[in-house]
């Protein structure tokens, strides 16, 4: 007997979570991801719908190519209905009841997971702080200690000081300090670092100075911050996918490639926009002996 | 004076006195980011000797910020790692810890990153002790704010052109525009940024119709020890030894 399609079990899966799912209750796709990353966590390693749903980080967390596909066929065969709204594609029951995949020789691994997810739904957070869900439950499990720094904490003091009619720099400035501080040191991630710490040096030098009399500026930061994450997820996929996804590893790193090369482009037009406004003018007083860049800088050029 | 430990104190003396303009390395820009005192004072030393016109091209200028850059973020990346997985012990063993760590997960500038955990011993120590959260930020915006001075001093160099000169025309790429030049510097230098470098003066000489130029620079091992073969490829450009001649002149004085 061939080996099930990983679209086939989670389309089943996706049946089973909406028809357990609490009334007027709704999920979006990203929810049924998290739903079984949250399944594949609770199954021993060696269960078959453990092993079939390959999981890479992205964006908004762990995603799987199997959801995607199985998301569409469940809206195609009825298992699921749809809404539009500004937030995306909500999905609720359909009438259809999804086929079993042909895994009959591993039903108890189906049996299993099926009675985990029910006791997943029931707890999961439907009306509110899928956040903190996100964060306490998946997040933890983040291979980089960069993803929920940036998540959690540089993404929303960046919207903070933006939207705050009186912005606090210095709490932006030292988000953006623990961001940098917790960067990965994978070489695969250096030419993002590079570009992450440029970043860093010009938030700084724009929130040390009269950022709050900036507005289009302070929106301008806002948008390089969302860029880096972006930039950041697009090396991620290509970093935490397994050999399941060896087909799209190139076409992925040619855009990770990319949006690194138009991040870095976007960070030479708001440093261009910093210089216009007078932030590169400031006094700056070269350091004296017995400082640490003194020594620093002494131990670098003694390395030539 | 005269020729000394393979350096010709007059001859490099000369060639600091006959160019009006001088192209300058990145590793001079970090230098003159810091009031030298008179010990291995090379920069100071330079930078007093006279006061002819500083260029240098937007890449060096990069270089030179992305090598200060890299010494915050590796700094700061020791410290997460001190504050998350390092155990407060022996305080020697925990700063050989700290200096494997250094060595095992980076490639280049090393020493800087160790000589300023060396300098920062205390606040170290202190992140091995799992401090609460609040400490281990405080700690961390403690560095980044010893490495704002250079960074401020680069940013304010960059925008005023009397100080600096940048020369922002230098092709991306000089393989296609100076294919011959290229080679014949690619088959001489091992390191692609110092290539890069001598093209970047080469196109400034090329596009502004200068007669001379001299290459400022402390690294003797990518300039000088081919000096003579690099010289020819780039006439009329001259490469100044400054770091053999401070050391055969004023370090001698100390």
């Amino acid at each position: 007997m061939s080996e099930p399609d990983p679209s086939d079990i989670a389309l089943y899966l996706i049946g089973e979570i909406l028809d357990d799912l609490p009334d007027d209750a709704h999920l979006y796709q990203m929810d049924l991801h998290k739903i079984l990353y949250l399944l594949q966590k609770r199954l021993d390693d060696d269960n078959l719908v453990a092993e079939k749903l390959p999981f890479y980080w992205y964006r908004h967390g762990p995603v799987t190519q199997a959801v995607f596909e199985a998301s569409e066929s469940a809206t195609r065969r009825d298992v699921a209905q749809t809404e539009q709204n500004e937030q995306g594609t909500r999905y609720l029951q359909g009438p259809a009841t999804p086929p079993s995949p042909s895994i009959d020789t591993h039903q108890a691994a189906l049996s299993e997971a099926s009675d985990e997810l029910s006791e997943i739904i029931e707890n999961y957070r439907f009306y509110q702080q899928r956040d903190r869900l996100l964060e306490e439950d998946i997040y933890s499990d983040a291979p980089y200690a960069f993803q929920p720094e940036v998540k959690f904490n540089l993404l929303p003091a960046t919207q903070t000081f933006v939207d705050n009619e009186r912005p606090e720099p210095e709490r932006l400035a030292d988000s953006f300090n623990r961001a940098e501080s917790k960067l990965p040191l994978d070489d695969s991630f250096s030419g993002f670092n590079s570009e992450f710490s440029r970043l860093v040096t010009l938030a700084e030098m724009f929130l040390d100075d009269d950022a709050v009399a900036h507005p289009l500026l302070q929106a301008e930061l806002q948008e390089l911050v969302e860029t880096a994450w972006r930039v950041f997820s697009d090396h991620l996929q290509s970093e935490t996918a397994d050999d399941y996804y060896a087909d799209s590893q190139q076409q992925w790193e040619r855009n990770a490639q990319q949006s690194l090369s138009v991040f870095a482009q976007e960070l030479n037009a708001f440093e261009q926009r910093l210089k216009e406004a007078g932030f590169f003018e400031r006094d700056a007083p070269r350091a004296t002996e017995g400082e640490s860049w003194a020594r620093v800088a002494e131990s670098i050029l003694s390395e030539n | 004076m005269g020729q000394s430990r393979g350096v010709d104190t007059e001859r490099e003396l000369a060639r600091l006195e006959d160019h009006s303009r001088h192209f300058i390395d990145a590793n001079l820009l970090i230098g003159f980011s810091v009031e030298w005192d008179q010990q291995n004072s090379a920069s100071k030393f330079y930078f007093n000797r006279g006061s002819p016109a500083y260029i240098t091209s937007e890449r060096v200028y990069e270089e030179a910020r992305g090598v200060v850059e890299q010494c915050r973020r590796q700094t700061l990346q020791v410290a997460t790692h001190v504050a998350m997985e390092f155990d407060s012990g022996l305080e020697s063993q925990l700063f050989d810890d700290i200096h494997r760590f250094i060595d095992l997960h980076f490639d280049d500038l090393k020493s800087p990153v160790k000589e300023y955990v060396e300098y920062n011993r205390p606040a170290f120590r202190t992140l091995s002790g799992d401090p609460p959260e609040q400490e281990t930020d405080r700690i961390k915006s403690e560095i980044r704010d010893d490495y704002k001075t250079p960074l401020r001093f680069l940013a304010k160099l960059c925008h005023d052109s009397d100080i600096l000169g940048i020369w922002t025309e230098a092709p991306t790429d000089h393989e296609d525009i100076y294919d011959g030049l290229y080679e014949s510097l690619d088959d001489i230098m091992t390191n692609k940024d110092d290539r890069d470098l001598l093209l970047d003066a080469h196109d400034f000489l090329v596009v502004t119709g200068r007669d001379g130029l001299l290459v400022a620079t402390l690294d003797r091992s990518d300039f000088i020890d081919d000096r003579e073969a690099l010289e020819s490829v780039l006439d009329p450009i001259e490469i100044v030894d400054l770091l053999g001649l401070y050391r055969e002149t004023a370090a001698g004085q100390e």
